[in-house]
């Protein structure tokens, strides 16, 4: 990369098609409403504040797979709870994200289930004791068995050491029999679960009961240009098939990866601004130079007027000293 | 509802039934014994190319990763709820959790809440608690750290700082330290300081609580406190400040050296023979005794006493040539040379910008929005010392912010930092769930006569 403080801005409208579009990137962005059945199932938005999560692994799932929206998962992990490198749900979605999977209607809010005044059926507590029980007897035998197949797998080593005999058979049949007995799984041993979304038998049910309306839809209602103009750059990278994921890290408003992030390096840090929006040189240069040192182009996005294109610019060292 | 409503809630009570992730017990019960190795990712392709290996690779990496992501918490019942030594309070004799806190079964109405339902109890906007502050704090707590609560009342107040008073809490365990150190003239200060102040810092009116901090404490206090406090010169306790202690001329002469006190070190004084007085005031026959003879070599045995007129000749050799009359009019020069001050005072007197630190409570800066401190983070390596009756300094103390939201400016940084008193604040910002963390630091610029 040429230091030479003699830059040149070059508009490139047109660069990104030469790149392959992604396989399913594009299909919901259609209308929904006169589609053949089977429809993918909606996909079960939760409002936390103003902040919206994804609990449910189909719902993660559906979102990336299908409408290629990545969020970021924000929760502890619960293979490995104590690291910060790999997380785990609640997915969290950012406002365009959110605004992508609600506008092609892949989406709906769900309302948050009425906790505080929801009168608790006896029958559902009783319901939840008895599946205690029953969960704690079946792992009572299962650990009962464990017990068992670890004696004769000892046992079954010390027999072949020695020789085999009807002795040691009858020894063990009496070891069993005693272990029948006196074992006792402790309540402290049973495995319970904590369940990370709402579902099942816990206390908040969930009958996924929502209006899917303009009026269940979150975010300011009057939208501020720039939101306006970042939701447009995402929603066209989005639709060529882009993955994108938020670039704070890198001054930027999004990181554009060519595939799925899991397997590929992001290309580019969006910039987006509003078409006359002024920008000062200084700043331009900055952007330029932080995308130069973490190999990546600095893209200038600003959406035209109306439905009109988004107008990508990058700045390039033009290499004149 | 119409149609289209009907349908999409039909949709959804579809899929919301196969997605039920509840556990049975036998997948519970070998759940105990599951894997806790991350699978590890490889190194990313540029672009994709379409071809079947990187498709592969693909698909395998996703797979790996909703295993992951789908995996449920699963715990030893006997293992929940093992957190009292860092984590809680009591209150009313009931042990009580901050919401943020907890790794435990919480029973609602005699029925389990998933991660989800505290989520939305907690992190409501009713409570006091916004998803970024538990953001950040599940982000230290899952590193290690002890994260408490920020209470600015535990904070010494400036004036409090000033008099180098102890922290209200262990009062007790700073008193030991006290005695430790070497301030004896410090020390009478501090216990009979008057302390009605802390009542007037902890009113809203701060200003002038400072103000009158700072006007009432006397100076010499101040002194005895910011510069290194003399040690005692009659030595009771039996230490000597040895190469320290800058023995006047004369006394050295008297005490001269310690020929059989062997268990003393011993150092060979050089004498600031340019101290005191100029050259010509000083008696021409002024001598220096001889340096006892067991500390020169073997050789030398006589040196005799030594004179210091041609040194004195030496020093001092230009005349100063008299300049008074510069002081006779109104403009006089900004330093008399007679003073004899070190190039660092002199440089410090005739400098017209003074340095100044923002965190200092002389420049003042107005502060916008509304920042505070949300939590005190202690380090995990002291994580077995951490007790919560007391606490002990934190490692630092967190502000978090966003991404989305405003810089803070040089006024909210000064209230910050005179909020956590001496404990340095971290800035924790928040962008889509990922925290990074940033410190403003005052930077001193480097300058050639040492401060």
């Amino acid at each position: 990369m040429d230091p030479s403080p003699s830059a040149e801005v070059t508009t490139t409208p047109g660069q990104h098609e030469g790149n392959p579009p992604l396989q399913e990137g594009e299909r919901g962005d259609t209308s929904s409403a006169g589609r053949p059945p089977p429809h993918p199932p909606l996909i079960g938005v939760h409002m936390c504040g103003s902040t919206a999560l994804l609990w449910r692994t189909a719902d993660v799932r559906a979102a990336r797979g299908e409408a290629g929206v990545v969020g970021s998962l924000v929760g502890a992990l619960p293979r490995q709870p104590r690291q910060n490198c790999r997380l785990g749900r609640p997915l969290q979605l950012g406002q365009e994200e959110l605004r992508l999977l609600l506008e092609t209607r892949r989406a709906a809010v769900l309302p948050a289930a009425p906790c505080s005044d929801a009168e608790v059926k006896q029958s559902r507590v009783e319901l939840y004791e008895e599946d205690q029980r029953r969960s704690f007897e079946e792992q009572s035998v299962l650990a009962l068995e464990d017990r068992k197949s670890a004696l004769l797998r000892a046992m079954g080593g010390a027999t072949q050491g020695g020789g085999g005999t009807s002795q040691t058979d009858e020894g063990l049949s009496g070891r069993l029999e005693l272990l029948d007995q006196s074992f006792v799984f402790p309540r402290t041993a049973m495995a319970v679960q904590l369940s990370t979304a709402r579902a099942g038998l816990s206390h908040c049910s969930d009958e996924r009961t929502f209006l899917h309306g303009s009026s269940a839809r979150p975010g300011p209602s009057p939208r501020d240009p720039r939101s306006e103009a970042r939701f447009r750059v995402f929603r066209d990278l989005r639709q060529r098939g882009y993955y994108l994921t938020s670039a704070g890290k890198f001054g930027g408003d999004f990181l554009v990866y060519p595939g799925d992030p899991l397997r590929f390096h992001a290309h580019f840090i969006v910039v987006c601004l509003a078409l006359e929006e002024e920008l000062p040189l200084l700043d331009i240069l900055a952007v330029a130079r932080l995308g130069s040192n973490v190999k990546k182009t600095v893209l200038l996005c600003s959406p035209g007027p109306g439905a009109s294109p988004v107008h990508y610019t990058s700045l390039q060292w033009s290499g004149m000293a | 509802m119409d149609k289209k409503q009907s349908w999409n809630y039909h949709k959804l009570e579809s899929s919301s039934s196969c997605a039920l992730q509840s556990r049975s017990p036998s997948a519970l019960f070998s759940a105990r014994s599951r894997t806790h190795k991350l699978p590890v990712r490889g190194q990313k392709d540029f672009s994709p190319s379409g071809s079947d290996q990187q498709t592969r690779r693909l698909s395998g990496a996703l797979e790996e990763h909703w295993d992951l992501v789908s995996e449920e918490r699963v715990e030893r019942h006997g293992n929940l709820g093992k957190f009292w030594q860092t984590m809680g309070f009591s209150a009313d004799g009931k042990q009580c959790l901050q919401p943020e806190e907890g790794n435990l079964q919480v029973f609602h109405r005699d029925l389990p809440l998933s991660i989800q339902d505290g989520y939305e109890m907690f992190l409501s906007s009713s409570s006091n608690l916004s998803l970024q502050q538990y953001q950040v704090f599940a982000h230290l707590k899952r590193i290690g750290y002890v994260v408490t609560r920020f209470n600015g009342s535990s904070v010494p107040s400036l004036y409090e700082r000033k008099l180098n008073l102890p922290p209200p809490h262990d009062r007790g365990a700073n008193q030991l330290k006290r005695k430790r150190s070497p301030s004896p003239g410090a020390t009478p200060t501090v216990t009979s300081s008057p302390r009605p102040l802390k009542t007037q810092e902890d009113s809203t009116n701060h200003s002038s609580a400072l103000d009158q901090a700072t006007n009432r404490d006397p100076p010499s206090a101040r002194q005895l406190i910011t510069e290194s406090p003399l040690p005692p010169t009659d030595d009771a306790t039996g230490r000597r400040w040895w190469g320290v202690v800058p023995v006047p001329l004369d006394q050295q002469q008297e005490a001269g050296p310690h020929p059989g006190n062997s268990a003393s070190p011993r150092f060979i004084r050089f004498p600031d023979l340019g101290a005191g007085a100029p050259a010509d005031t000083l008696a021409p026959a002024d001598t220096l005794a001889p340096p006892d003879c067991s500390l020169l070599p073997v050789a030398m045995v006589e040196v005799g006493v030594c004179s210091l007129s041609p040194w004195r000749r030496r020093l001092n050799l230009s005349k100063e040539k008299p300049s008074a009359h510069l002081w006779e009019k109104d403009v006089t020069p900004l330093h008399d040379p007679r003073e004899g001050l070190s190039t660092a005072k002199i440089l410090e007197k005739i400098s017209v910008v003074k340095t100044s630190r923002w965190a200092d409570a002389e420049c003042r800066v107005a502060a916008g929005g509304s920042w505070s401190i949300s939590f005190d983070v202690h380090q995990p390596t002291v994580n077995t010392e951490f007790r919560k009756s007391s606490p002990g300094t934190p490692y630092s103390r967190m502000c978090v912010c966003s991404f989305d939201g405003p810089v803070p400016g040089l006024g909210a940084l000064q209230l910050l930092s005179q909020q956590s008193g001496d404990v340095p604040v971290t800035m924790a910002v928040v962008d889509h769930g990922d925290v990074s963390f940033y410190n403003f630091k005052h930077f001193l610029l480097p300058c050639d006569p040492p401060q």
